[in-house]
């Protein structure tokens, strides 16, 4: 009997076997048979010659790394804060955009926020420098009017990361809006007369309808996010130094170090492998505690 | 939208001090982010400019002319624009039927193909097999090695997912009963009511096209073939060594390819606003 | 279902796997004939495959250049241009798809990393028999041979840099160029007291680089060097760096090196001189020594910038050579040809090496007199094309027509007379498995060592010792006892 519903099922569906087809290919042919190179993880591979199985030496070498696990902690801690911020940033002003009638005012806001989603991170390292710098940067200037010694935030292990966050919000929020104003205009008005009705004023009207409406967007976002949240790379390595490295340096950023001259890519594999690992763990977690909070996950 | 008035009435007072505070809050937040790209633009057509100078000493459009003269920099650009215009279109068809048939809940190996789907987002060969993997199936300077890693991708079929699951499900049965296609169903039922979905994922894969550079120069090895993102890298990173002197035309240059690789974007929000408008969309609380 | 996928994935890959190896070994050969090679005759090659990331773009003229080329020899030249970034990746990628060029370049420890990993073919034979082992400074030559093997063909006579200084300055100060240290850190006070548009006395791009630095770091050198009984030691761990850091750290704390020396990029030191309110910078001599003097001027007539001579305790260095290269998967006689129609083409101080210094005659450059004149270049009319694919300026071989003179002026010329006066090459570093495996995390330790100390963050004793202690747990003492064996 249950075969007999299997094949029905196949022949019930069989146009959508054939949508998914080209999709299917396509994943086959960019995904999964060059997955199958994780494998180098457990072997010596450079280009120059025949992959020698080494078993877990590549992890080894990586774990007993002197500064593996500092990075390990910091691109834990840095991209944690900074998608979690991220996500606060855009909702929020997502939301404050919301409250813009004038059409021209609202593209004019959401157009130029989010060009800086367009420059790439080496110009945006020269920018920023020059707008910190302690000898004649606009920041230490204005702090200057106010009576304090200038700081050299981008070499000061105190400042580092803030001044990352700032620039990593300055960046990207403007075009993390761009989902969230979509969810907010989809609202459906009824709640929000039902709202007014019930005597609701502005502030919990944004509280108690908006956001619990687009609850669902900010989930599959943030989940989405937790995915590929280790492999922060250019940010961190365009703003990186010398003396803030014990709290800048992230997994990719120590792995493509060690990786400039040696060529060993069954080293950077592993690392890989490694980071994928924790990511499963990470959007495991988090999609149970979704399945817990809301009653559905994303998967 | 409900129109408002301004109104310093007793009632009405503290929301008009808050839509004139919010507005000049967002107008700080603008200026914030232009200010450096000011500096980028006047770089760009001034000569003498160094620093964090805003003002322009003296003006010279040489740079941008020599964008548009010479063909080794608008035939990139062309390149740029028609790959992001057929990539978005191909990337969005795969990511838009591969996010209706994940949303079959019922149909045999739907979770299989989930997770097929999601696996792929949290692990990758590396770099060196998947080359190998291209340049085995014969798709050195194909464009499709471009369009498809870039404008397929899992992030994008799960948000399109979402977004699809928000269509009251009646509209399908009554489909289903009227014998459509799974596919005429797809054509006429889903996407029309999908336009702030398809804006979105539409651009967000527009964009990525546009940004790449990386998948033109490992897959795209013909000069004839590469793309505006792969020349402004050129200059932005063409930090001298000993030997190789930059000119100030190239410094200039180097302002203008990033003014100029911003630029299309700008003008195409404002469009796409008008589909951001009440439909369906991720998060709308079901019926 | 997805154990099906998995299966039928890891078939296609298992017979992928299979088959890829046997093509990364030397079946993409240059298409020689197979005939018996007798003793002493080089059978020609029908083509040649370079891979280039500098000098000339399709832009500027290389599909004119490969024709020239041809047509000068009869060889059919396959010229690859990448882009400069990512040439490392790109050849790496080559070498693990099997489709090698038969010529590339490699430089510094590039260079040791390839030859460790045997795919460098070993020309050490074929150069002592040639007529470049004489033409070329045996200097040079020594810069690129390790374990006393050659591998490549030196490109390019190693750049150097050496210190510029506002001439302007000193003049309105009544100053004369410093021949000492004291004189030296002098005139930067001098500069930071009583010149006010000087903001900044003294630039440099970061601490580590051991040839933006020479008058601070004097003998010292943050890597590992010969001493002068020639035995290799931790420069970083030697007591001449103890007098480094604090000459370093104390002209920072008078602000006389660039507060933001840790931040700077190369790019930003230029801008920052460029404005002109840097008084000294010590950067590449030859064309940079140009630019530097000329875009200063167009923003600040006035200015005079003149490179020094080395003072009194120091030297000028410049940089590992880089070499041009054959893989080792090209068979003996394939290495033979293309050594000789190649390499010793490109030097062979006549009608070669033209071509590859100067270009195509008539369109990169023409004869006037007795001498060349570059011709303006193709992308950019508005500038002329100085080198071609090496610099003329800076030939590795003496030119052996007497009609191929380049007239260079100015800084230009001073600058790399200064520049050889007194400039060494450093030691090329041996190769060891060691050292690859802790190079990442010594030289960030050094680094920061250097950062700390100089900023005054931690004091010089303090500095000295925690690196002595913490590059000894890394594994130094193997590394150089591994170097001193050779």
């Amino acid at each position: 009997m249950a075969k007999k519903t299997f094949v029905n099922g196949i022949k019930k569906y069989k146009w959508f076997y054939l949508m998914f087809l080209p999709v299917f290919i396509a994943f086959l042919i960019f995904n999964y048979i060059p997955m199958v190179g994780i494998v180098l993880s457990f072997f010596e591979y450079t280009p120059f010659g025949r992959p020698v199985f080494i078993g877990f030496e590549n992890f080894r070498t990586l774990f007993s790394g002197h500064s593996f696990w500092t990075a390990f902690w910091n691109t834990l801690c840095i991209s944690l804060v900074n998608l979690g911020l991220g996500l606060f940033c855009a909702v929020g002003l997502a939301l404050l955009i919301d409250e813009i009638h004038s059409p021209f005012y609202r593209k004019l806001i959401q157009t130029i926020n989010y060009i800086p989603h367009f420059l790439s991170w080496v110009v945006i390292a020269s920018v920023f420098t020059m707008i910190l710098s302690p000898k004649n940067g606009i920041v230490n200037g204005m702090l200057q009017l106010l009576g304090i010694k200038p700081i050299y935030f981008l070499a000061d292990e105190k400042w580092w990361r803030t001044v990352f966050y700032c620039i990593n919000r300055w960046k990207e929020t403007g075009w993390g809006t761009i989902i969230f104003v979509a969810a907010i205009a989809g609202v459906d008005q009824n709640l929000y007369e039902a709202a007014v009705i019930d005597g609701v004023n502005r502030i919990q009207r944004v509280f108690f309808v908006t956001i619990p409406a687009i609850a669902n967007t900010i989930l599959v976002v943030f989940i989405l996010d937790l995915a590929k949240v280790l492999n922060i790379f250019d940010p961190v390595w365009v703003l990186q130094n010398p003396l803030v490295q014990r709290v800048s340096d992230v997994i990719s950023t120590y792995v493509y170090r060690i990786g400039i001259d040696n060529a060993d890519y069954g080293l950077s594999t592993a690392a890989g492998l490694f980071k994928s690992v924790i990511s499963v763990v990470l959007v495991t977690v988090a999609n149970q505690a979704s399945k817990k909070i809301k009653g559905e996950g994303l998967l | 939208m409900m129109q408002e008035r301004f109104s310093f009435k007793k009632g009405n007072r503290a929301r008009s001090v808050f839509r004139i505070c919010n507005g000049f809050f967002l107008a700080i937040t603008m200026i914030c982010v232009i200010l450096p790209l000011i500096k980028i633009c006047v770089d760009s057509i001034d000569p003498t400019s160094y620093g964090i100078r805003l003002i322009l000493h003296k003006i010279d459009f040489s740079a941008y002319e020599s964008i548009a003269r010479n063909s080794f920099m608008y035939k990139p650009f062309l390149v740029s624009v028609f790959t992001t215009i057929t990539g978005t279109a191909i990337g969005l068809l795969l990511t838009t039927m591969a996010g209706y048939v994940i949303i079959q809940q019922d149909m045999p190996g739907h979770k299989a193909i989930v997770s097929m789907i999601f696996f792929t987002m949290l692990f990758n060969g590396g770099l060196i097999p998947t080359y190998l993997t291209v340049k085995f199936l014969g798709l050195m300077n194909n464009y499709l090695a471009v369009i498809i890693p870039v404008g397929l991708s899992a992030y994008n079929i799960i948000l399109m997912k979402s977004f699809f699951e928000t269509i009251p499900p009646t509209l399908f049965e009554a489909a289903e009963i009227d014998g459509c296609s799974p596919f005429s169903v797809f054509w006429k039922i889903v996407l029309p009511l999908s336009k702030p979905a398809l804006a979105s994922v539409g651009l967000f894969i527009a964009v990525s096209i546009w940004n790449n550079y990386m998948n033109f120069i490992l897959y795209i090895p013909n000069p004839d073939m590469t793309n505006f993102q792969v020349k402004v890298r050129e200059l932005i990173l063409s930090d001298g060594v000993s030997g190789t002197a930059i000119t100030v035309g190239q410094d200039m240059l180097k302002s203008a390819v990033i003014i100029v690789v911003i630029f299309p974007f700008l003008l195409i929000y404002p469009f796409l606003q008008r589909y951001f408008v009440k439909g369906v969309t991720v998060g709308a609380v079901k019926e | 279902m997805i154990k099906g996928l998995f299966l039928r994935n890891t078939a296609i890959v298992a017979v992928l796997f299979v088959i890829a190896p046997a093509f990364s070994n030397g079946s993409k050969d240059t298409s020689l004939t197979k005939t018996g090679i007798s003793s002493g005759v080089v059978q020609k090659p029908s083509q040649i495959t370079w891979m280039v990331h500098d000098g000339l773009n399709k832009e500027n003229g290389t599909a004119q250049w490969t024709a020239e080329f041809e047509r000068l020899t009869g060889i059919k030249m396959n010229l690859k241009a990448v882009s400069n970034n990512e040439y490392e990746t790109i050849l790496d990628l080559a070498f693990a798809s099997g489709d090698v060029p038969d010529v590339f370049d490699l430089s510094g420890s590039r260079y040791s990393q390839f030859i460790k990993q045997g795919a460098l073919a070993d020309l050490t034979d074929l150069v002592k028999k040639s007529e470049l082992w004489t033409a070329i400074d045996r200097s040079i030559w020594n810069g690129i041979t390790v374990d006393g093997k050659i591998y490549g063909v030196p490109k390019d006579v190693p750049g150097g840099t050496v210190t510029y200084v506002r001439q302007d300055w000193l003049d309105r100060l009544g100053m004369k160029a410093p021949a000492t240290y004291a004189e030296f850190i002098t005139m930067l006070r001098a500069f930071k007291e009583k010149i006010p548009e000087c903001k900044v006395p003294f630039t440099a791009p970061g601490l580590y680089e051991a040839q933006y630095l020479r008058e601070f770091y004097q003998n010292a050198m943050p890597d590992f060097t010969k001493n002068d009984k020639g035995i290799w030691i931790d420069g970083m761990a030697d007591d001449s760096m103890a007098a480094a850091l604090k000459r370093m750290q104390e002209a920072y704390k008078e602000k006389l090196i660039d507060v933001e020396v840790i931040t700077n990029k190369t790019s930003s030191c230029r801008d920052e001189w460029f404005s002109g309110s840097v008084g000294v910078f010590t950067y590449w001599a030859g064309k940079w020594g140009q630019t530097l003097s000329e875009r200063l001027t167009a923003n600040v007539p006035t200015a005079k910038v003149i490179p020094i001579d080395a003072i009194k305790e120091t030297h000028y260095i410049c940089v590992a050579p880089s070499a041009l290269c054959i893989p080792s998967s090209r068979k003996p006689e394939q290495v033979a040809a293309i050594f000789k129609y190649f390499m010793e083409y490109m030097d062979d101080g006549a009608q070669g090496q033209v071509l590859f210094y100067n270009g195509v005659e008539n369109l990169m450059w023409k004869q006037v007199g007795d001498h060349i004149e570059p011709l303006p270049s193709l992308s950019n009319p508005k500038e002329k094309l100085m080198k071609a694919f090496f610099d003329p300026a800076t030939p590795v071989r003496k030119m052996k027509l007497s009609d191929k003179k380049i007239n260079y002026s100015g800084i230009f010329v001073q600058s790399l007379a200064i520049q050889n006066k007194d400039i060494r090459q450093l030691p090329v570093q041996p190769v060891s498995k060691k050292y690859v495996k802790i190079s990442s995390d010594l030289i960030m330790l050094r680094k920061e060592i250097l950062s700390k100390v100089v900023i005054g963050a931690m004091s010089v004793e303090d500095g000295m010792a925690k690196y002595r202690k913490e590059s000894a747990e890394l594994g130094v003492p193997e590394v150089l006892a591994e170097y001193n064996q050779k």
